[in-house]
């Protein structure tokens, strides 16, 4: 920017300024001057005014002096008649008084006569002195010459002695006003009389000077003390003032002081006029500068605490304009700076509120109908949605399942949307695109949502109208791309977790069906549970099981809530029906709805049921189909694939579970036969014998174990009651059981009385057949039910117990012999004991007093505790409670096998005995 | 199971007639009759040729009766003292108090090494009663009857018997801590040496010292007396469930076997 000079630019006005000043100080100057010369001036004028009137002063009294010596001369000549002489002395002694008198002259006025000293030479004329005299009093004539000197004549008017009028003169030599006036004035000022005609009379002072005769005469004097100054002439100043007896005229003239007649002509008021008009155009100037400036110290300090609004209008043109021009700007660009900044920071704060939102929630439509109000508020768009391929369908629609009524999503968003998603650009390289909305003139964006390189979907808003300029529009399609990738990341969450949600729920509906089906082994129960828990977990209505015979005809094995009708019409040959054509095909079937198909009975069959969404899936096991599982739901159903997933996974499941209890309950029936055969049957009551047992296996075992327990009635009348525990499970020890029971029964049976025989022949046999070393325990009693007589034989087994007398004494019945196969030749002891009436008897193995809990074991203590508290207990029970408190003892953990036998002595039927007898 | 009876006869002098046993199921009546007896006159005689023994319980009302029939200046006078009276008078040691002279019997001494019987075969026999005489005194019978079937014989099964009393009389008294009625177990082991009796019961044990230092004449000092000298071993033990004595008679003679 270069300089600008002239009024209209900063420096002009400077300039201006100072010149302004400068005439300001100029006329400031000369209004003090002016002051100050007036007051001199006024001074000047006094003072000549004053020497004017000393000067015409000492005219008059020169003139007055004179005449009062003519007068002192008149009175002497009045006071004698005179004669010439005296007339002469009297005139001399005038004279001699009188210096710069040349003459003096008495004129006798009838006779004309004068007499005059020194005597009138001829050439002289003498001064018209008469007529003066006649004015009747003193008069001072004008100045004339006599001889060659200027004189003026003094004349008073006299009476002689006689009476007789005359006058008294005197010529006086100018000088004589000279020599006075010369006497009394002063300095440089230059005394000038000047006679009534207006000729010089004398000068004193500085010679040289021209006198300004001509202004000097035009000055008219009339009164006495009357002064007239000399102003405005190129002549020096001075003052006049007349002398009254003379009418002569007294100048001083003051060559040394300047003409003050500029000071007299209004110069004060041009220095006036020019300060003001310097103030004027300072103070214009002054506000020209400063106001803009004002305006712009203003308008900065506004901008400053943040009124972006402020604008400056200057136009004075000058470089405070341009400085406004350039503070518009900028408060321009910070607005639409602040403007930006605040949009991005609302957007932002929009953005963070919005993420809080959507990350608060995992529900996907719930985040998709944020992301959209979101899209809504922070964006300004009138509508948003969206849109996303269905995986299933292959149809794009809308992830906001639920459009709120009334504000459906306008035509044109799906159709763009649709057009997007089928683009393999938005997929290859996803971008923003803008579209003009047809509609109303607006736009339509399409903002892909992408999350981890792959397109979600597209979120299309239409915006109402262009908003803002261009570079808002385009930093907020920058921030609505941005928040486009937060919201596909949230949907992204969302859909993991509603994946991830649905696919804990099918695992816990799973685990649920698994562990249901698992609980038991038994064919029928596991059936049952499938199809209940499944229609459970399934929310189906209805559910069935068909497995397939040897032909692979499937009938029903199962059902849940299903009429008999329907039921019957559900057996089918493979590829018949749906069901059938899962089978053979073995692949889940899916159908909308059974209500709705082709098929009129079904149709009718499944509106009776109120049956319709149907899901189907084979049981396969080891590649092979082995039934199916049906579902039924009570409305039309759309099935997600999760669902059929889930369905196709119990269907694999249960096939096992089917399969396994099938095999299973063959087993299980092989093993309880030889379970019932091995352990032994024990009836209820011989004679007056009553009977309690139970067997509870080890749960780590098959159901055989190595426990038995046996009742024999024997050839003699007498009961034998053994236990044994064969030491090891399962099979093998089995296998031992049976055998040793079998021959305790056939040793007993030689034997009846002597268990001991029994045992010590077992030992034997099994020590000379058994090729691996078996061990076993045995309590072999042999009771007469009639009398109660028992004799018994332990080898090794744990103590047997006797409950008599009421249950108040237990004796215990310890071995009597080393367990057999622990020696090749034990004998075993044989011991007696009565029994009582209503005495018990408990055999038990030793399952029962070594189950633990942790380290501790149940003992023989706490077992003879428990029989103690419960001694009133029959032999049923007493078992009952003893299998449950050693459960509940090792907290339902049984270790081993558990086998016990309780027997109690009836008293006698005293009916009986009446009746016997 | 017990049919002992005191009969008191009152007049000159007082009698009191004992038959059967004289144990803790009659020791109240037996102090009774005493006490009537010594309060009634001044001679008293109590005539034991009907009583098979005499246990603590007895020894002691004797003892109790014996001082204040002094005090009052009567006299108690046993006439009939069978040998196993005499026997276990001597046992306890108060035999002079009542005038007794008796053979001192020999000293019975182990003829056995402790250490062999760990190795032996025994037969067990074994009851637990709750805490009734009644069935204290069948669990006594059993105890005797174990002792006869281990091979001991005559004085040795007197002596099981009478330690058996004791111990079980112990128990009886001592073993029901809370006052409710508790278990009393028997145990007898046999072997071809020895015969081991342990008798349990869930009282707090018995403290050995303190039984030695207490009154020698109460009761519970007389009884361990005669355990001790009745039995050849005599063992206090205890344990979580309560007290045990462990006594132990040395089988001196295989027993004949049929």
């Amino acid at each position: 920017m270069g300089v600008r000079f002239g009024f209209r630019s900063i420096t002009g006005k400077l300039v201006a300024t100072f010149l302004a000043v400068f005439v300001l100080l100029t006329a400031y100057h000369q209004v003090v001057n002016y002051m100050h010369r007036a007051k001199w001036n006024k001074f000047t004028r006094e003072t000549h005014a004053d020497a004017a009137k000393a000067a015409s002063a000492m005219v008059e009294y020169v003139c007055q002096d004179i005449i009062s010596e003519l007068q002192m001369a008149g009175a002497l000549l009045s006071a004698r008649p005179a004669n010439r002489r005296y007339i002469n002395d009297v005139l001399e002694a005038f004279m001699s008084r009188r210096r710069n008198c040349l003459a003096a002259g008495l004129v006798e006025i009838e006779t004309g006569k004068l007499y005059r000293t020194p005597p009138l030479s001829p050439d002289e004329r003498e001064p018209d002195v008469t007529t003066t005299a006649l004015r009747g009093g003193p008069n001072v004539s004008d100045i004339g010459r006599v001889g060659n000197r200027d004189a003026f004549v003094v004349s008073i008017p006299t009476a002689m002695a006689d009476g007789k009028p005359a006058e008294l003169y005197a010529v006086m030599s100018a000088k004589a006003i000279a020599n006075a006036l010369a006497e009394t004035s002063s300095g440089s000022h230059s005394t000038v009389v000047i006679d009534r005609k207006g000729d010089c009379v004398c000068r004193v002072g500085r010679s040289g000077l021209e006198l300004p005769m001509s202004r000097l005469r035009s000055v008219r004097l009339s009164t006495p003390g009357e002064v007239a100054h000399l102003d405005g002439s190129r002549d020096a100043p001075g003052c006049v003032a007349i002398s009254p007896l003379a009418g002569w005229k007294v100048a001083v003239l003051d060559p040394e002081k300047t003409s003050y007649g500029m000071l007299a002509s209004g110069e004060p008021v041009w220095g006036i006029a020019m300060a003001a008009a310097a103030l004027v155009i300072s103070f214009s100037i002054g506000n020209r500068i400063a106001s803009p400036i004002r305006k712009l110290s203003r308008a900065a300090g506004a901008v400053a605490v943040g009124d972006f609004r402020r604008r400056v209008r200057i136009n004075s043109g000058d470089e405070l304009q341009w400085l406004a021009e350039s503070f518009n700007s900028m408060a321009e660009s910070l607005e639409a700076h602040e403007r930006e900044l605040r949009t991005k920071s609302q957007v932002q704060q929009g953005l963070l509120d919005v993420t809080r939102t959507v990350t608060a929630n995992l529900k996907l439509d719930r985040v998709a109908a944020s992301i959209i109000d979101a899209v809504k508020d922070l964006f300004g768009a009138s509508h948003a949605a969206i849109f996303r391929t269905n995986e299933i369908t292959g149809l794009v629609e809308p992830i906001q399942t639920e459009p709120e009524e009334g504000k459906s999503i306008p035509q044109p968003l799906i159709e763009l949307a649709e057009h997007a998603l089928d683009t393999p650009e938005m997929h290859s390289a996803p971008r923003i695109v803008t579209y003009p909305n047809s509609d109303d003139g607006g736009t339509i964006v399409i903002v892909p949502l992408v999350a981890g390189n792959k397109v979600l979907g597209v979120l299309t808003a239409a915006f109402p109208t262009e908003r803002g300029n261009h570079s808002e529009r385009v930093a907020s399609m920058d921030v609505l791309e941005t928040f486009a990738s937060c919201a596909a990341v949230a949907i992204q969450n969302a859909y993991i977790h509603g994946r991830t949600e649905e696919f804990g729920h099918m695992l816990a509906s799973l685990r649920q069906v698994v562990e249901a089906i698992t609980c038991s082994l038994d064919l029928k129960a596991v059936l049952f549970s499938l199809v209940k828990t499944t229609a459970e977990v399934m929310n189906a209505k209805a559910c069935a099981i068909l497995l397939a015979d040897k032909k692979g005809n499937l009938s029903v094995g199962e059902e849940f809530n299903l009429s008999k009708k329907f039921k019957e019409d559900l057996n089918v040959r493979p590829g018949e029906k749906w069901t059938g054509v899962a089978f053979a095909e073995r692949r889940p079937i899916v159908r909308t709805d059974v209500a709705a198909e082709s098929d009129l009975r079904l149709r009718k069959l499944a509106e009776a049921e109120g049956l319709h969404g149907f899901m189907c899936a084979p049981l396969v096991m080891g590649g092979e189909a082995i039934g199916t599982i049906n579902i039924w739901m009570p409305h039309p159903y759309r099935a997600k694939p999760l669902e059929i997933h889930l369905l196709t996974s119990i269907a694999s499941h249960a096939a096992v579970v089917i399969a396994n209890a099938k095999l299973f309950s063959k087993e299980y029936q092989i093993a309880e036969t030889l379970q019932s055969s091995l352990v032994g049957v024990v009836p209820e009551r011989l004679g007056r014998l009553v009977f309690g047992h139970k067997y509870i296996p080890a749960l780590d075992e098959a159901r055989v174990g190595g426990d038995l327990f046996d009742v024999v009635s024997l050839p003699n009348g007498r009961v034998a009651l053994i236990v044994a525990d064969v030491a090891g499970k399962g099979i093998e020890a089995a296998v031992h059981t049976g055998m040793i029971r079998y021959m305790m029964r056939a040793f007993l049976f030689q034997w009846p009385d002597s268990p001991g025989t029994a045992l010590g022949l077992l030992n034997r046999a099994l020590a000379s057949h058994m090729e691996t070393d078996v061990l076993v325990t045995v309590f072999c009693a042999i009771v007469d039910p009639q009398t109660g007589w028992m004799i018994f034989a332990n080898a090794g087994h744990p103590p047997a117990i006797v409950l008599a007398r009421g249950g108040k004494q237990q004796i215990l019945l310890h071995r009597t012999g080393m367990p057999i196969g622990y020696m090749d030749d034990s004998t075993y002891d044989e011991k007696a004991l009565m029994l009582a009436p209503r005495d018990k008897l408990l055999l038990y193995t030793d399952g029962i007093i070594e189950a633990r809990k942790d380290k501790q074991l149940l003992s023989l203590e706490r077992l003879q505790d428990l029989v103690f508290e419960h001694a009133h207990l029959d032999p049923r029970r007493m078992v009952e409670m003893v299998c449950d408190e050693t459960s509940r003892f090792s907290e339902y953990d049984i270790r081993d096998d558990i086998a016990v036998v309780a027997a109690a002595l009836e008293p006698y039927d005293e009916k009986r005995i009446v009746g016997a007898e | 199971m017990n049919e002992a009876t005191i009969d008191l006869e009152l007049g000159r002098e007082q009698v009191i007639k004992v038959k059967g046993n004289l144990d803790f199921c009659n020791t109240g009546e037996f102090s009774e009759a005493l006490s009537r007896a010594v309060s009634g006159g001044r001679r008293t005689v109590i005539d034991l040729s009907g009583a098979d023994m005499l246990d603590s319980g007895a020894i002691a009302c004797l003892v109790a009766a014996h001082n204040k029939a002094d005090d009052a200046g009567a006299s108690i006078v046993l006439t009939g003292v069978s040998e196993s009276v005499r026997r276990v008078l001597h046992m306890s040691g108060l035999a002079s108090t009542f005038g007794l002279t008796l053979v001192e019997p020999e000293k019975k001494k182990s003829c056995y090494d402790r250490s062999e019987l760990r190795r032996q075969d025994w037969r067990i026999t074994e009851s637990v009663v709750l805490a009734e005489e009644e069935l204290v005194l069948a669990l006594r019978d059993m105890a005797v009857a174990a002792a006869r079937e281990a091979g001991l014989s005559g004085e040795s099964v007197v002596d099981v018997r009478l330690a058996a009393t004791e111990a079980l009389a112990n128990a009886l008294l001592h073993g029901s801590p809370n006052g409710q009625k508790s278990k009393i177990g028997l145990r007898c082991l046999a072997c071809p040496r020895a015969f081991v009796m342990e008798v349990s019961d869930e009282g707090a044990g018995l403290d050995e010292d303190a039984a030695a230092q207490g009154e020698p004449r109460a009761r519970e000092g007389i009884g361990l007396r005669l355990i001790r000298q009745s039995m050849d071993e005599v063992e206090f033990l205890k344990d979580e469930r309560g007290g045990r004595v462990r006594m132990l008679k040395w089988i001196r003679e295989m027993p004949a076997r049929e």
